[in-house]
């Protein structure tokens, strides 16, 4: 007796491949909108990769949102040197300025009186011997007195704006010495009463 | 058999992914929403500003000064003495010091007559021992016919000890151990 | 008559599908789960700016350097007064330098230590929801400002916010070349007296 032998024809099974596919796409662009929503396009006014944040744990603190509300000076490494710079980031009262866009308002500021060879009104360089000067030569730099006056300029101008806030903003890298933050706070509390405090930006873990 | 395997572990299987949605859930729940959605300002104007620091010099709050109790302590060891055992025609006055460690020592008793209450005064006084914080003569006027006050304590003989910081405040506490006396009958003062 | 046999067909589970669909949605899951929580947000956290006149604390925190840092609070005290009973003896100037040495062999320690006195700090500030706690924070100019905004990301984390925080420039020297430390006493606002440590730079 001659047996046939049955081969079963293994075939692909079709729907749940299909099935697979479509959850896979799924899976794909629901990571991809998520992760792209903390990344900056990397253009001018992006921040470096080097700009860290001081991190912070639970803490009692506050959402920032990137439209500037308040003056805020920015402490960061001025591109791939060591070097540090100060930039005055200015809100603006009528249209709805965010952080990047006052960012890149000083740096062409900075730009320009770089080409020009002057100081610039909203930035300036961190000398890198700024620790050892006595307190006399610190507060005659650039640095101490842009910022000196532009809290002036900032309380006198727009304080009392009502989409204004009246607390100044600092955002700094996470290196930056205690002397320059310490500068700032000291000259908002000169002001008494109206900069009763600073705040600081900070990443939350 | 071989089906009911399958099936169960295709239960477990289903089990493992419900138990990883609720801990999804759990996770996006501790994310707190409504601080997201404050608007900055609205947050800024509850806040309480604290208190700020000064430049030019710091004051560090220190200890509080507790003030020191004047008072009979070990109450194990002192007698009560009974006042309804005393002769209410019993008229004591009785001297004693107080030494260094807060015992008591009659040094002089004037019963004048009365020498049963005497003896009671004395058996129950020295047993009592105060805190160790004055030293000096203490005195006790025992006028139980008196209508007003029936038993006067004379503490002006008492000086605080030398090792006590001045700015330590002593005050006054029990100053006697004696049952069945009304507060409104001891008086506190010097007599003659 | 010949009967064809139906026979049913036996229904089995796709398993191989179905063990690949639970793992894709089960990695689905957990991957969505940590990307909502990993993006790094933007928070403020605000620090009072300084007074120009004396200031009062329950607890000051003096920075020396990386590893150590000086902390004095109510326990102090008594140590400052002791030593101005036994040394009275002394010229100002002498007794300010000899509490400053006695005061900064007890109370230097290392940051684990410092660590611990903070977490401390918080779960005694938990325990009394109802007293307030003021906590100064001095600061050399060399270091980072990130050691500051780390102390004060640890006291922020009681329970009822009763502890509050300010911050000023100062080293360990102003402190050791103060113009006077002494014990004052003078009473709270709940009306207990205290020793306070006044020190005046």
């Amino acid at each position: 007796m001659a047996f046939k032998k049955n081969y079963e024809k293994k075939s692909l099974s079709l729907p749940g491949m299909i099935d697979i596919i479509f959850l896979l796409l799924i899976f794909a662009l629901v990571t991809l909108s998520t992760s792209q929503s903390g990344v900056d396009t990397k253009k001018r006014g992006a921040q470096h990769d080097r700009f860290q944040l001081p991190n912070i744990g639970q803490a009692e603190t506050f959402e920032s949102d990137q439209v500037l509300r308040t003056l805020l000076f920015q402490v960061e490494y001025v591109d791939s040197t060591n070097q540090k710079r100060l930039l005055v980031l200015w809100p603006d009262v009528k249209d709805s300025l965010t952080l990047n866009d006052a960012r890149i308002n000083a740096l062409k500021d900075w730009d320009e009186s770089m080409k020009n060879k002057m100081n610039p009104k909203s930035a300036a360089l961190i000398p890198s011997d700024y620790l050892s000067l006595g307190k006399r030569d610190f507060e005659k730099t650039w640095l101490c007195s842009l910022i000196r006056n532009s809290i002036k300029k900032y309380t006198e101008d727009n304080f009392f704006q009502p989409s204004l806030s009246n607390r100044i903003e600092i955002r700094a890298v996470k290196d930056t010495e205690f002397r320059l933050v310490n500068y700032i706070m000291t000259e908002c509390g000169k002001y008494d009463k109206l900069i009763p405090r600073c705040v600081f930006r900070t990443v939350v873990e | 058999m071989k089906n009911t395997i399958i099936k169960l572990f295709g239960a477990i299987i289903v089990i493992c992914v419900v138990l990883v949605f609720v801990y999804r859930q759990q996770q996006l729940n501790k994310i707190p929403y409504e601080k997201i959605l404050l608007n900055a300002s609205d947050e800024y104007a509850k806040i309480v500003i604290p208190p700020r620091p000064g430049i030019y010099g710091i004051t560090i709050t220190g200890e509080i000064i507790k003030p020191l109790i004047f008072s009979i302590i070990g109450k194990a060891t002192v007698t009560a003495l009974d006042w309804e055992r005393l002769d209410s025609r019993a008229v004591v006055k009785v001297t004693a010091k107080i030494d260094e460690r807060g015992r008591l020592t009659i040094t002089e008793m004037r019963s004048g007559g009365h020498t049963e209450a005497g003896l009671l005064i004395s058996e129950a006084l020295q047993t009592w021992i105060y805190a160790p914080y004055k030293t000096g003569t203490i005195k006790f006027f025992f006028n139980l016919p008196s209508k007003g006050r029936k038993l006067i304590i004379d503490l002006s003989g008492l000086k605080r000890k030398n090792d006590i910081p001045p700015e330590k405040p002593i005050y006054d506490g029990r100053l006697y151990f004696i049952n069945g006396i009304r507060t409104e009958d001891v008086g506190i003062g010097t007599f003659l | 008559m010949a009967f064809k046999s139906i026979r049913k067909k036996k229904e089995k589970i796709e398993l191989v599908s179905l063990i690949d669909l639970l793992f894709i949605l089960l990695v689905f899951f957990l991957v969505t789960s940590f990307v909502v929580r990993l993006p790094l947000q933007e928070r403020n956290i605000s620090i009072p700016t300084p007074e120009n006149k004396p200031g009062r604390a329950q607890i000051v925190i003096q920075l020396i350097d990386n590893n150590f840092i000086f902390w004095i609070d109510e326990d102090a005290s008594s140590k400052v007064k002791e030593i101005e009973n036994r040394m009275g003896y002394l010229s100002r100037e002498t007794l300010n330098r000899e509490i400053v040495k006695r005061l900064l062999k007890s109370y230097t320690i290392s940051k684990n230590l410092f660590y611990l006195k903070l977490r401390n700090l918080v779960n005694r500030a938990d325990r009394n929801p109802d007293h307030n706690y003021f906590v100064m924070i001095r600061c050399p100019d060399n270091l980072p400002y990130t050691d500051v905004i780390e102390i004060i990301s640890r006291l922020t984390k009681s329970k009822y916010n009763n502890i509050s925080y300010g911050c000023v420039n100062g080293s360990i020297n102003d402190i050791k070349n103060c113009k006077s430390i002494k014990t004052v006493t003078e009473n709270d606002s709940y009306g207990n007296r205290r020793n306070n440590i006044q020190i005046d730079f």
